[in-house]
């Protein structure tokens, strides 16, 4: 038995020694530009990363910016293109599977290395309220990039509890994600297999727990620092669906800590006719132009009164 | 099955299976099939318990009564009873709620007529039906509840068989097992070929199969005649990777399995390829079905009638819709039109058959075999024929319906588009160029492998006994092809699951 134990043994070494060598020559350039093609996993390297690392180092980057505009995907498609021109608005929208706790975590990160912040925007459609950290896609676009910048400490002990739970701690640990983030085989495979185990397909919430939670201590700590947050929404497709969130989400907020946090948001809506919209959500290519995204933003500004100053094409 | 928790729950029962004392692996064994059937399902295990239960003492009474021949009747009907009811009720579930609806029964839904899952029947039923007419027939009766469950139960067979016969399978699971290093390592090879059978050639060539089958007016006739061929062989790697797998997997245990598939496409007429495809349906058929019906002791156009019979209850067997029938149904045509060929020729065929299937020694020499062209032309010919009827019966196999089968056909017919294909279409089937690259590797390399395996020239015992480094070497290849593959479509398509679990 004890040789054959050591057989097996040494069958196994001289494999997994096999494996860990396509797996470390994945972690390179070449290799895994040719492993990505052989294994169909092109584009699954730095999913997440390659768009919020940069906003993490962004906000993290001392600057004169004194507002800064954080949002989701629809918020990205209308503002984007006046990231560069201006001096007072620091503009790094992201995406919804962020989630509210990203947000949050970017937000916190500006305000430590921008102690002149006055004004910080969070722009987010009635449906980006209901991601979590066990959402489909947010290992890829939460844990991966705020993880390998070291900045997920920035959550509460409850959230970092329950992601460990989720994903196992070994995923939360910096070194193992540059691994994961690193090599498209390695992320095509955990990205696949934390989505097959994500909540969101039954998660009917309105709002989840953590972005209340995060809702409300960012709106405290502004408060402390005397920094305005305003929560404002994109523009919004004008359908049944969303008239239905809007309203639960209302209902939601009425009564509760919320309703402060929330209390530009409903006034801020415009909603935009649902033939401009390829997803429901989304403005086809032909709405998303530099001039009609201006537009929106005017639309904005003049609902809301907030924006001001924002340098766009009307500008 | 093939899964992570799998490979581990295995290996776990493997170590164990081993260490416990002789008196308790048989238990153990228990524990895992049962364990295994829960895990399909909790219907599924009762169906399995309940249905083992009333064949094991209803054989018993039936050994221990006068009247044996209306207890068996009642027996085998209680089983095609279950095994059917259980199959077509989800056939049949809407036209019987319409039927209740008539006498204002009226069901929603949720409470509408369900059917019991219960993985696996198609296969366990017919080894209970197999073990209770070999009983009546004069086979002694299994009196240990303990052995009878090992038979019906057997985890590697469980969803897909081989269909094995009780005389055997019983004597096989109720031996005690000493460990046995070859045996496990030929398991182990065994195995490793048909996971790589499965998610190497089969799941990528499903990948090409459906995305055609699911928009085929969306595409040129070459292009459905091209897939066409590649179902067949999808089918046959998936198949035969599933026995492979149980094959392997009972031959880790000490368990020997009987062989399901012989190289089929290297057939040399119909008949001749139900003798290597699922050789244990096809025995089970033959045996139960055919030989009852008469067989060919009853003149020549019975024997057809009977063949035609058989075939048309396989199709059936297979599943509830048309398509299924109507491939039975051309199965039994070949043969009939086969056996009217050959009753006419010099027996030529029924002689090729013979040599291909080892019933008599290839004693040709010089001129008559390995000189003569034109007897290796013809071979070539009649396996290329058989091949092609093969995979036109195919097609009615794997459409949803009858008429998607006949456009399937229509497509080809109307033009083959060959401009399409060399536009490189078939790149945007949902598989790169590498990945087509790759298949075709693994299909030549499976194909060479079979050849030679037919002319005796490899065999599975040889590559077991070779040097370890060779052994080692080969293992390493395929588990990293393997490995590689699973990547591939990870999270691209839904786990595909054995096409002929789903029997």
């Amino acid at each position: 038995m004890k040789r054959l134990a050591g057989r097996i043994i040494l069958f196994l070494i001289p494999l997994c020694a096999l494996l860990a060598l396509i797996d470390i020559a994945s972690l390179t350039g070449k290799g895994d530009a040719l492993l990505s093609r052989v294994c169909m996993s092109e584009g699954y390297r730095h999913v997440g990363s390659s768009m919020i690392s940069p906003a993490i180092r962004a906000v993290q980057s001392e600057s004169e910016h004194t507002k800064l505009i954080l949002g989701d995907s629809v918020c990205t498609q209308v503002f984007s293109d006046y990231a560069g021109e201006n001096d007072e608005y620091l503009i790094q929208p992201t995406n919804m599977a962020v989630t509210v706790d990203g947000q949050y975590i970017l937000a916190r990160l500006f305000l430590e290395s921008h102690p002149q912040a006055e004004d910080i925007y969070l722009i987010l459609l009635p449906v980006s309220f209901k991601g979590r950290y066990d959402s489909d896609q947010s290992y890829s676009y939460l844990v991966e990039p705020f993880g390998r910048a070291e900045t997920l400490n920035y959550l509460s002990d409850a959230t970092l509890t329950g992601m460990k739970k989720h994903y196992g701690s070994l995923f939360l640990n910096k070194n193992v994600i540059r691994i994961i983030d690193g090599s498209s085989i390695n992320n095509k495979i955990c990205l696949y297999y934390f989505q097959k185990h994500a909540k969101e397909a039954d998660n009917d919430d309105i709002i989840s727990d953590e972005a209340a939670y995060y809702l409300n201590d960012l709106h405290d700590i502004c408060r402390e620092k005397n920094v305005n947050l305003h929560l404002l929404a994109p523009p919004v497709c004008d359908s049944a669906d969303n008239a239905d969130r809007i309203e639960r989400l209302r209902e939601a907020a009425e009564g509760t800590e919320l309703s402060t946090v929330f209390d530009e948001y409903f006034d801020s809506i415009t909603l935009y006719p649902e033939d401009m919209f390829m997803d429901g959500h989304h403005f086809k290519a032909e709405y998303a132009d530099q001039v009609k995204c201006s537009g929106y933003i005017d639309d904005m500004q003049a609902k809301s009164g907030e924006l001001q100053g924002l340098k766009h094409m009307t500008e | 099955m093939i899964s992570i928790q799998g490979i581990v729950l295995y290996s776990i029962l493997l170590v164990l299976y081993y260490l416990v004392p002789k008196q308790w692996q048989k238990h153990l064994l228990l524990a895992a099939d049962l364990l295994f059937a829960f895990s399909l399902g909790i219907s599924t295990l009762v169906m399995l318990i309940i249905l083992s239960l009333i064949v094991f003492f209803g054989v018993r009474g039936m050994a221990d009564s006068t009247n044996k021949k209306s207890r068996v009747f009642v027996l085998v009907m209680a089983v095609v009873l279950a095994l059917f009811g259980i199959k077509y009720l989800s056939f049949f579930a809407e036209e019987i709620t319409v039927f209740l609806g008539h006498f204002g029964i009226v069901l929603s839904p949720e409470d509408g007529i369900k059917p019991v899952q219960a993985v696996g029947i198609s296969f366990y039923s017919l080894r209970l039906i197999g073990y209770t007419v070999d009983v009546y027939k004069g086979q002694k009766e299994e009196r240990d509840i303990l052995n009878f469950l090992l038979f019906t139960s057997f985890f590697p067979i469980f969803t897909a068989g081989p269909i094995e016969k009780s005389s055997r399978l019983m004597t096989e699971v109720s031996c005690y097992r000493a460990f046995d290093e070859q045996k496990v390592y030929r398991g182990f090879l065994m195995t490793l070929y048909g996971v790589f059978l499965k998610l190497v050639v089969a799941d990528r060539l499903g990948v090409l199969v459906d995305e055609v089958y699911n928009d085929i007016d969306s595409y040129p006739g070459a292009l459905c005649l091209i897939v066409i061929i590649l179902y067949s062989f999808q089918i046959y790697a998936d198949f035969a990777g599933y026995s492979h797998i149980a094959i392997g997997l009972s031959g880790m245990l000490g368990i020997g399995i009987m062989e399901n598939f012989r190289r089929p496409y290297l057939a040399v007429s119909v008949r001749d390829f139900w003798r290597r495809w699922h050789i244990s349906l096809s025995e089970w058929l033959r045996d139960y079905i055919y030989i009852p019906l008469g067989g060919s002791r009853k003149g020549s156009v019975r024997k057809e009638l009977n063949i035609l019979i058989t075939f048309l209850i396989s199709g059936l067997w297979h599943g509830t819709g048309l398509n299924f029938i109507v491939w039975g149904g051309l199965h039994g045509i070949y043969q009939v039109i086969e056996d009217m060929v050959r009753s006419k020729g010099s027996g030529a065929v029924r002689k090729e058959e013979q040599y291909a299937d080892g019933r008599i020694a290839d004693d040709r020499t010089g001129k008559e075999s390995k000189g003569s062209m034109y007897s290796a032309i013809s071979h070539a010919g009649r396996i290329l024929c058989t091949f092609i009827l093969v995979t036109v019966a195919w097609v009615f196999f794997r459409a949803d319906s009858v008429s998607q089968a006949l456009t399937m056909f229509g497509k080809i017919i109307e033009g083959p588009g060959f401009k399409s294909l060399a536009n490189g279409e078939i790149f945007n089937l949902g598989l790169g160029p590498i990945q087509i690259f790759g298949l075709l590797a693994a299909l030549v390399i499976i194909a060479v492998f079979e050849v030679m395996q037919e002319k005796q020239m490899i065999t599975l015992d040889k590559i077991t006994a070779s040097p370890r480094l060779i052994r080692w070497t080969v293992s390493y290849i395929m588990i990293v092809w393997i490995v590689i593959a699973a990547v591939q479509l990870y999270g691209i398509t839904e786990e595909a699951a054995f096409i002929y679990a789903a029997f």
